[in-house]
This record gives structure tokens, sequence and C-alpha cells, in this order.
């Protein structure tokens, strides 16, 4: 009784003025179940290589954390006990009134962690509909915040227009995560096109056809991201990683839209920094921004391209990803063993897989660099035996090659530098002994050999067999016409995506 | 019915980072005179595949083609040759062979070593042995000396 004070671990009560942070813990858990679910058909066509159970691997950490953060001590107000008239005169009961702390509540609720985001007044909005700045409607909830509509890795599917009666998850689809409809005006209501498969994040859609330059409409919603950012900065769980992720529709040239698409996520980034500038000058410094574009390749819609004309941004919490795998769909990891340098440089090659297979949703990563110096009865300057390269026949020297490992992983791919193939010349062979995955490439390999020879061992084939057929097909980076002859960057069909998407060698990010 | 087949034809087919070999030896003799242009051109990698290709095709024509990929310049080429020569049956191949078994590139004379090996010539099974003694590069002499000590005993 003589202490005052109580200690209690307070739940983030998710009644933040945005609502992008504060998700209590049975939010979290629906939500990765949620993410769970749509990633169960893909863990299960993956029964060589189980994976770790999300809620093990993702949601016990973070509650295991939250036990101990947020602790604070809550004050009890003492009991005045009123003098009771007595003959015996008691000595006065020395209650002295003290002064609470001005956080505290009478009703016991927890004070907000952390002061309120600048009140939109502040930052006059200009209203869509009378042209005039909205001073007295405060910034949306909007539904990107903490939601888990549908997972970032879902299933592949075609392009479809969705149907209008769709109910959007700002409307409270989503369970109660999205706090209020959004206003008119908003990037919402200018474009369903947002309905992706986003976790943490915005979708800021209707870019003008071949323009990166943000409308007004973006602006409104940069500021809700903006505080979103700022307000989290208190919680026990920031926005340290900002991942924004530039789209086209398919007009024009896959390098022109790869490069608008880079150029419309910059955009954004640019307008996200100043407006958390303007919030919290010196906060931008220590936000990660990672800008990538996925050019034309991932359409939302077929019959509306202003759908396809976006950026989307991830918000992320932690820096568990230095490598930057999130917003891709799942990361390629490579190591590299030179037995003799190929005539167009490596680092051409890898750069320029990096590139197609990004732009697919797969980040390439290159884990290790090994010079080979010499291998029992094969030399640097030897031509590696590799027979007709068929799948399925792997010669002596080929298993005496692929057995140079050195502690990689059985999900990970080798690539072998090596100065020729034999008795048949080949730019490169992704045979390989099972268990082993790997590809050789050789001297004579063109700048899309690694990233063509890596798509075999992720399960592509030839497309066509026909020479006239090949010619027509160099846009393709499968192609047998020959990927010297590709000119620009090839291409990578849905289903081929979706054929490396559930190769065992893909792992999510 | 022969299908005709030009040139243009043959480098398409031999662009591809993995020709089908076994699908264009079953052309024959039609495209060795495409075969022999372009084993004598500057792209590499596309002189490499005719020669391999050559080696598919069971012809003294196809042996020619061959030996014009031995005097290559680059070692590429050649070892593309020396590989191609050890499907070849052709008598003639084995002057190719004795050639490429005393080029300057340990490489190319490795695999020769190996596509000689193969062969019933004592005029190659005795520069095998010399090389397997002799050879100043030590890849080179163990698998010659090695091959040479099997074909011994057989």
């Amino acid at each position: 009784m003589n202490n005052p004070f109580v200690f209690e671990s307070i739940p983030l009560s998710g009644e933040s003025s945005c609502g992008c942070q504060g998700k209590t813990a049975n939010q979290e858990m629906i939500a990765e179940e949620l993410e769970e679910e749509y990633r169960r058909p893909r863990s299960a066509m993956r029964p060589a290589f189980p994976r770790v159970p999300m809620r093990a691997r993702r949601l016990w950490p973070r509650l295991r954390r939250r036990r101990y953060i947020p602790i604070r001590p809550i004050p009890i107000r003492p009991i005045p006990i009123p003098a009771v008239p007595t003959t015996w005169t008691a000595p006065p009961l020395a209650i002295v009134p003290e002064p609470f702390p001005a956080a505290a509540e009478p009703d016991g609720a927890a004070p907000a962690p952390e002061p309120e985001p600048e009140p939109a007044a502040t930052m006059p909005e200009p209203a869509v509909t009378t042209g005039e700045p909205d001073t007295t409607t405060p910034e949306p909830a909007e539904e990107f915040e903490w939601e888990v509509r549908r997972p970032l890795r879902r299933p592949a599917r075609p392009p479809v227009r969705r149907p209008p009666a769709r109910p959007s998850p700002v409307s409270g689809a989503t369970g109660g995560f999205a706090a209020a409809p959004a206003p008119v005006g908003s990037a919402r209501t200018a474009g369903p096109g947002c309905d992706r498969p986003l976790l943490r994040g915005a979708c800021l859609d209707q870019f003008d056809f071949g323009k990166f330059a943000i409308k007004d409409i973006h602006r409104q919603r940069i500021r809700a991201l903006a505080q979103c950012i700022v307000a989290s900065q208190g919680t026990c769980s920031p926005i340290v990683t900002v991942a924004l992720v530039g789209h086209t529709d398919p007009v024009g040239s896959l390098a022109v839209n790869e490069k608008l698409g880079r150029q419309r996520a910059e955009s954004i980034r640019n307008e996200l920094r100043d407006a958390i500038k303007g919030l919290r000058p010196g906060l931008e410094t220590q936000i990660l921004f990672n800008v990538l574009s996925r050019g034309e390749t991932d359409p939302v819609d077929l019959n509306d391209r202003a759908r396809d004309r976006r950026v989307e941004v991830f918000l992320h919490n932690t820096i568990t990803d230095p490598s930057g795998c999130i917003p891709h769909k799942a990361r390629l990891r490579m190591h590299i063993k030179i037995f003799q340098e190929p005539c167009i440089p490596i680092t051409i090659m890898i750069s320029n897989m990096k590139r197609l297979y990004g732009l697919a949703g797969f980040l390439v990563e290159v884990a290790s660099t090994e010079r080979l110096k010499g291998l029992p009865n094969l030399d640097s300057n030897d031509a590696i035996d590799v027979g007709d390269c068929v799948v399925g026949t792997v010669t002596a020297e080929q298993n005496l090659l692929f057995n140079n490992r050195n502690n990689v992983k059985t999900n990970e791919i080798v690539v072998y530098f090596v100065r020729a193939t034999s008795p048949r010349n080949f730019n490169g062979c992704a045979t390989h002994p099972p268990g082993r995955a790997g590809v050789i490439v050789t001297s004579t390999a063109s700048e899309w050999t690694l990233a063509h020879e890596v798509g075999h061992v992720l399960g592509l084939n030839h497309p066509d067999q026909d020479a006239a057929a090949a010619r027509l097909l160099l846009d393709r980076l499968m192609t047998s016409g020959g990927t010297a002859n590709i000119t620009g960057v090839p291409r990578l069909l849905p289903c081929e995506i979706r054929s490396m998407d559930t190769s065992a060698l893909t792992v999510d990010c | 019915m022969a299908v005709t087949v030009d040139l243009n034809q043959v480098r398409q087919w031999l662009d591809s980072d993995e020709p089908n070999y076994k699908k264009l030896a079953t052309l024959g003799n039609q495209i060795l005179p495409h075969l022999a242009t372009l084993v004598q051109g500057t792209i590499v990698s596309r002189a490499a595949k005719a020669a391999s290709l050559a080696g598919m095709i069971d012809s003294d024509r196809a042996v020619e083609v061959l030996s014009a990929a031995a005097k290559h310049p680059s070692p590429i080429v050649r070892l593309a040759a020396a590989g191609a020569l050890r499907e070849s049956k052709r008598p003639a191949a084995a002057s190719v062979l004795m050639s490429l078994l005393t080029d300057q590139d340990s490489g190319v004379r490795k695999l020769a070593v190996k596509s000689a090996s193969v062969r019933p010539n004592a005029a190659l099974m005795a520069k095998i042995k010399e090389l397997g003694s002799r050879d100043p590069t030590a890849g080179v002499r163990l698998v010659a000396a090695k091959l040479a000590s099997e074909r011994g005993k057989a």
C-alpha cells in the first residue's frame, strides 16, 4: 500500500491518429495468419524445403520484445479517509494531496506514447472538389497502414479487371485495421487500382501517360504517409525503411518503361522525403529509401491503364532485410566460381541478370566469388566435357567441377565460368548433378547467357525450335536464336515467371 | 526431298547458346560448305560451333573443315576442333590431330590427347607417349601418360 505505483505492460493501443502504428498483438496475429494462409499453397509446392512456420519466425520474436519494452509506471490516486469524531483525539492524518502527473488519466487509460503530429491545418491541402484548402478535416487514416489485405507473395494471376462492387479495404473490409474511409480527392478515390497485394504500404496510381510528375491526389496521400512514418518513430516499431516500386502501363518499350517506372518512384520518394522533413527535420536522413522499377511487367488492369501507372510504397519497421529483398517476391543466391574469365565481363552478365530478374520480382544476390586455381585433373585452360548437355546426363568432368561448392547451400546456384565445353561447343550448359544446382558459362558467352542458363536451372525451356521462329523471338531471354542477338532487355513471359516462382531455388523474401 | 539450306540459316542455328547439334548433323554434307565459311570467320563463338558440328558429320569434307578450324588463330576454335575430332572416324582426321598435339595452347594439346587416344593409330600413340614425358605442362603430361599407359595395357 505504501507503493503508489504499479507496473504494467501497456499494449499498443492502435489508436494513433494515422492508424499506421499501434497494431495490437491480436491484430498482428490475425494479420500474420492471413499472410500465412496466402503463403501456404506455395509452401506446399516445395516439399523438399520445409519452411519455418511464419508465426514462429515473425510473430513470436515481436511479441516477446513487446513484453519488455513498453513498461511505464501507473500512479495510483490515494483514497482520502474521512475523519471520525471520537472522544479520543487522534493525530491528524497526514494525507497530503499530491499532484498527479499530467499524463496520468483518471480512468487509467494509457497516455499516448508520442505527441500527436502537427495538425493538418499547418499543412493546407487542396480539396479537389472545391479547390479550396481544407484546413478543418484532419488527415485521414487510409488503407496503407498495417493492413494485410493480401500477401506480397501471391500466386501469379492474369491481370483482370476487378468488379467494381468489391469492397475496398478502406471501407473496413479488413476487420477494423483501417480507421476511416478515405476522403474525396485522395489517391484511393482516384484509383481503385490500388487494390494491389500490398503489405503495409500504399499505392499511388493515376500517373499521366508517359509522365512521372506528381499530382495533387498523390501529394495528399504522401503527406499522410509522412505523418504515419513520423508518428511511428515514438513506438517500439518505428518505420525505418521505405521501398518504392514504380510501374508503367504496357505501352512503349521495355527499357523506356523501366526508366519511367523508376522516375515515378523517385518522384514519390522525393516528395515523401520533403514531407517528412517538413514534419520532423532530420528524420528524412534516417529513413532508408529503396527505389525500384518493375516497368510494365506487373500490370493490374488491362482495361484501365491508369491503374498500371503507379508507384507502390512499402513501409518496414525494422531493418531486418538490408539486402533489400522486399519488395521483391523472392531472392536467388548465386556463387560465382571462375575458372577462366569470359570475354564479356562477368559484372555485365550479373548486372543484366539482376536487372531482368528484378523486373520479374526476383532479387539476384551474389553470395560469393571465388577463383578456382586448379583442380585435380582439371586446369583453367581445359574444355569441360559436358557431353551433349542433355538434362539428366552428367559427365565425370561435370561431377568433378560441380563438387567444388565450398559450403554452398542446396537452394543456391553455383555459376562456373570455364573456358569452353567439349566435345560440343556451347555458350553455357545448365545440366548439373542432382542436389548441386549450377551452370557452366563459357568464355564465348554473351551478356545474357548467364541469365539464360540460370533460367534453365529454374525450370525454363527454349520456347521455340524452328530457326525462323527463333529469329522472331529474340526479345525473349529463353530464345534459341542466340542471346548474343538480343538487343535491349529481353522479356520473361508471365508463365515463365510463374515457373521461376515455383522453383525451390527462389526463396521467398 | 532434300531441303536446301543457306548460309544465313546455318548461322542462325549456330547462334543459339545451346545449338541442337544432333538435329543439325542430320542435314549432312549440304551444310559443310557453309561450315567451311563460318569456321574461318572472325566470330569465335560461331566458328567454334561450326567446328563442333562438322565433327558430327562423317565425311572427308568435314575433316577439311576441321583442318581449317585447327589453324584458326583463336584457341577456342582449335579447342572445338580438337574435341570434334574425337568423333570423326575418317583416317584423314589423324593428321589434323597430330598437328593439334603440337599446338602452343596447353588446353588444346590436352584435349587433342584425349581425342587421339581413342584412335588406333601408332603415330598418334607415339606422340602421346612423348607428351607424357616431355610436355611442359604438368596437366598434359599427366593425362598423356595415363592414357598411354591404359592403351599400352589394352
